[in-house]
């Protein structure tokens, strides 16, 4: 497809579908759901914040109650019934949602106001032809032309648009695409080209798999205190990432009426898992800083076959004070070497 | 399909105040419309609208068709606002969420029930239930301590007072420190097991209180011959989906809400110590 043509393939798809793409508010690009005049902004190494908003929102309510004379009546939140398009989602990203299903969808129980909107919701990915210097998606599994969580995929080969349906719902927005045609052997070859010289441009050799063991291995470690000295608590990282998904359930009232509503949360706060006795089983730095690092890289692994991270590096890039998730992984391996290497003896 | 955060309407019953400091009150509720299908041990989260929510253990047992009893301490905001309701106020519950203490597999041992303070609330659940006539000839010798810190802080006297006119159950009770009034047992939680030092032959041991008292228990049990596969702690964390997602019950890979609350001491010893 032309680039030309990327306004009338959203006009077309608006028709049908609620589209949220990539847009530029002030200095940062945040995803938005597009007006009937906007442009998405497609030319962008990656959002400010994941889209995972999208799905699982900062800040959502769950439902209303009331109480009428006397009588307490709950009311559901309504759920927007449109379908929707995401579109512009880097492959990192996409398959950050496939990380929330897992967690948000599972045989036991699903988490309704997610699945509904992921049910309800085309994935249209945007291929990662000039990742950042942070970017470490090679190392935990993604790739910049990764597919998972991708229904259609676009690729940016500078005139125009490859676009590849993955999924029989990605295959449902090309009638929507204008002016589309086979791609000539000369473009194809771009793309080959673009893919590689992007595949490169990304960590690749972060001991991500060995993380696991490696972990375990010095769970009482005073490495954790001397990471954790270094954090200043501010949960940016989690807030930024697109696999975080702790929340909160808290209540608003005004009057007689009220939302209960669920909101980000985040495991770096002390208040995070604050008993009422006052008793905290996370009670410093150390411990919050290892719930995390361990999150991410042991406990997912164990229970849902997978690091919770896809390499975004927005915690690198955002961090205040230059805490780099790489750096800790590479810490830990070295750390662990240290550890099961035999003290010297005392002379 | 029913959104899971969206709890049942519930109206508070009968209320009764358990110890003399007044900060302890079982709640019986009466479902409106639905129904709370639970196993001993299980938890619930209650709703005080426009205050929050909270996880509660089920004090009453499945076997009393006509009750669901919560026992509820006043110690943070959401307890100190139903510790405010009254009779015929409306709440929420939704649940029931939790593995509950293991009844199939106590099946033909000898039960042993430590509980200590207001922590006796899901073992007084798995008490009428082993205890109920429809179900205590599936269990062999039942022994229950219980300990509070003084008389007026012991809760479920009525219970206590009923368990101790049956010949088919070994209860001993205690309180740290008596008054004029007490007649009774005088001393700790692990001081008063070692003294009535329950057989540890094909028997499981089920332990709720204080960390402290826990923590004083284990290794008396240890001595008594139980083995830490036979050790049965409830935990408590703080909690806001109670169904796996919101993601700050978890010890190590474990979640209290999901695999949890009841683990053994096995399971806890390959478990960091965050609880």
């Amino acid at each position: 497809m032309d680039k030309g043509s990327i306004s009338d393939f959203i006009r077309n798809l608006q028709k049908q579908y609620t589209v949220v793409a990539p847009v530029r508010r002030r200095d940062l690009i945040l995803f938005d759901e597009l007006g009937s005049s906007d442009t998405p902004t497609l030319e962008f190494a990656n959002s400010k914040l994941p889209p995972k908003g999208f799905f699982f929102p900062r800040s959502e309510t769950l439902f209303r109650f009331s109480a009428k004379s006397g009588k307490m009546e709950l009311t559901p939140a309504q759920t927007k019934s449109k379908p929707a398009v995401l579109m512009g989602v880097r492959p990192c990203d996409a398959r950050s949602l496939v990380l929330l299903d897992k967690v948000f969808m599972t045989e036991k129980y699903t988490d309704t106001p997610y699945s509904r909107k992921r049910a309800n919701t085309t994935v249209v990915g945007m291929a990662c032809t000039d990742p950042r210097t942070t970017c470490f998606c090679g190392s935990v599994g993604g790739d910049p032309f990764d597919a998972s969580g991708i229904d259609l995929l676009m690729t940016d080969v500078g005139h125009g648009y490859f676009m590849e349906a993955l999924t029989q719902k990605g295959e449902k927005l090309l009638p929507h695409a204008p002016k589309t045609r086979s791609p000539t052997r000369e473009e194809l070859q771009k793309q080959g080209w673009i893919k590689s010289k992007a595949r490169a441009a990304v960590e690749r050799e972060l001991p991500v798999e060995q993380a696991e063991t490696n972990l375990e291995n010095i769970y009482e470690d005073d490495f954790w205190d001397r990471v954790a000295a270094k954090c200043l608590g501010c949960g940016v990282c989690t807030y930024l990432c697109p696999t975080c998904h702790c929340f909160d359930i808290t209540d608003d009232i005004l009057d007689s009426n009220g939302v209960r509503v669920r909101s980000w949360d985040s495991c770096v706060y002390p208040l995070f898992t604050l008993q009422a006795s006052g008793h905290n089983p996370r009670k410093s730095g150390k411990e919050r800083m290892r719930q995390r690092v361990m999150h991410k890289f042991n406990y997912t692994v164990k229970n849902n076959d997978a690091a919770f991270c896809v390499g975004c590096g927005r915690c690198v890039q955002d961090c205040p004070v230059n805490l780099d998730i790489r750096e800790v992984i590479k810490a830990v391996a070295s750390q662990r070497r240290a550890a099961l290497q035999p003290k010297e003896a005392p002379t | 399909m029913k959104n899971p955060y969206i709890p049942d309407l519930a109206t508070i019953g009968r209320i009764i105040t358990e110890n003399e400091a007044e900060d302890i009150k079982t709640f019986e509720l009466s479902l409106n419309g639905s129904e709370l299908a639970y196993t001993p041990g299980q938890f619930a989260m209650l709703s005080v609208f426009g205050v929050g929510e909270c996880p509660i253990g089920i004090a009453s047992s499945p076997t009393q068709l006509d009750t669901l009893q919560f026992t509820v301490k006043k110690a943070g905001v959401v307890t100190a606002a139903l510790h405010e309701c009254e009779e015929g106020a409306t709440i929420g519950v939704r649940g029931p969420y939790g593995n509950g203490w293991p009844i199939r597999d106590l099946e033909n041992r000898n039960v042993v029930m430590i509980g200590g303070g207001f922590a006796f609330t899901t073992l007084r659940s798995l008490a009428q239930y082993v205890l109920h006539s429809s179900n205590r000839d599936r269990y062999r010798d039942i022994t229950i301590i219980y300990g509070a810190r003084s008389p007026g802080e012991l809760i479920y006297k009525r219970d206590l007072e009923a368990w101790s006119q049956r010949g088919d159950v070994a209860l001993t009770v205690t309180v740290d420190k008596g008054d004029s009034g007490w007649n009774g047992r005088e001393g700790y939680v692990p001081t008063i097991t070692r003294e009535v030092a329950p057989s540890a032959e094909d028997a499981t041991a089920l332990v709720c209180g204080p960390p402290i008292m826990i923590k004083f228990t284990i290794p008396v049990l240890r001595e008594l011959g139980f083995s830490p596969q036979d050790i049965l702690l409830s935990l408590e964390m703080r909690m806001k989906c109670g169904i796996g997602k919101c993601g700050r019950c978890n010890v190590g890979h474990m979640y209290v809400c999901l695999d949890g609350p009841v683990f053994s001491v096995a399971q806890l010893e390959e478990l960091p110590k965050e609880y």
